[in-house]
């Protein structure tokens, strides 16, 4: 179950790793968008956009649904929470040790104060 | 001057920066970060694990080994490093690569620590290196199952990916 875990938040990274899909999500963070609209402001050919948007729809991060003769794509932003809360956990667990070391910091200047180095 | 929080950035696609000050000399913070049974007392082992080696010589050309075991494995993950740049209480700069107990390696970076003292209080500045953006993204979901704590957690390195996983073959 952890695999699978990581191996979504592997495709959302991935995913959010090319400058065109993060112009794309943020053009859909205002709204619904068709794959012209979407492909227009990023100067790129209809398939380049559809590949792009067909890694977002592997990470989950946009949903596509076809109305006519139109792909409507919207942002999905679940996986995005996963992906800031996987950062934050390696701020903390980094935080974590730093307090111990905190704590080893104030040990040795304690020492050092009893028993000053000869040097 | 007072001590600040945690700091992380990703300032290229291929690196992390750590940054945290500590109400020490950076005299007492290089030696708590490179010293053998200083390290043992923060490198705090995920749940369940211990750290079973931890050698570090930390001059040019100095190697370093951790092992970390669980009630699975011993050693369930060992970091190989060589130092290869050493400015005594200003920069230290080494190589690391994780390997799992059955051999197969798992991660490899570089990693700079620069400390800048300033009335009493010491910047550490850790600057993670990572192979490609790929391995980078690896790094953080590791650290973020807690497991990855262990990537960053030595002190020291490998000079050269050839020199590590030479090293490392031999010694599985």
């Amino acid at each position: 179950m952890v695999v699978d875990r990581s191996s979504r938040l592997d495709r959302v990274f991935h995913a959010l790793a090319h400058p065109a899909r993060r112009a794309i999500l943020r053009q859909l963070s205002v709204g619904e968008r068709n794959l012209s609209e979407l492909a227009s402001p990023l100067q790129m050919t209809f398939p380049a956009a559809s590949k792009h948007v067909r890694v977002l729809e592997g990470a989950r991060l946009v949903r596509r649904r076809v109305a006519g003769r139109q792909h409507l794509c919207r942002l999905q932003a679940a996986p995005l929470r996963d992906a800031v809360l996987w950062t934050e956990q390696f701020r903390r667990h980094w935080e974590a040790r730093f307090q111990a070391l905190d704590a080893l910091l104030e040990e040795l200047k304690s020492e050092e104060r009893l028993r000053p180095r000869r040097s | 001057m007072h001590p600040t929080g945690l700091k992380l950035a990703t300032p290229t696609e291929t690196t992390i920066v750590l940054t945290r000050s500590f109400d020490a000399p950076r005299r007492l913070v290089w030696e708590a970060l490179l010293v053998p049974d200083k390290m043992r007392r923060w490198m705090l082992p995920p749940p369940g694990w211990s750290l079973s080696v931890c050698e570090c010589d930390a001059r040019l050309a100095g190697g370093l080994r951790i092992a970390w075991k669980s009630a699975e494995a011993d050693p369930a993950m060992t970091l190989y490093g060589v130092f290869t740049e050493v400015l005594p209480h200003e920069r230290i700069v080494h190589t690391e690569m994780m390997v799992l107990g059955s051999g197969q390696p798992v991660g490899m970076q570089v990693e700079a620590h620069e400390f800048a003292e300033e009335r009493g209080v010491t910047t550490l500045r850790i600057t993670q290196t990572y192979s490609s953006k790929d391995a980078r993204r690896r790094a953080l979901l590791r650290h973020g199952r807690g497991h990855g704590g262990l990537l960053s957690a030595a002190r020291c390195a490998a000079r050269r990916a050839r020199v590590v996983r030479g090293r490392a073959r031999r010694r599985s």
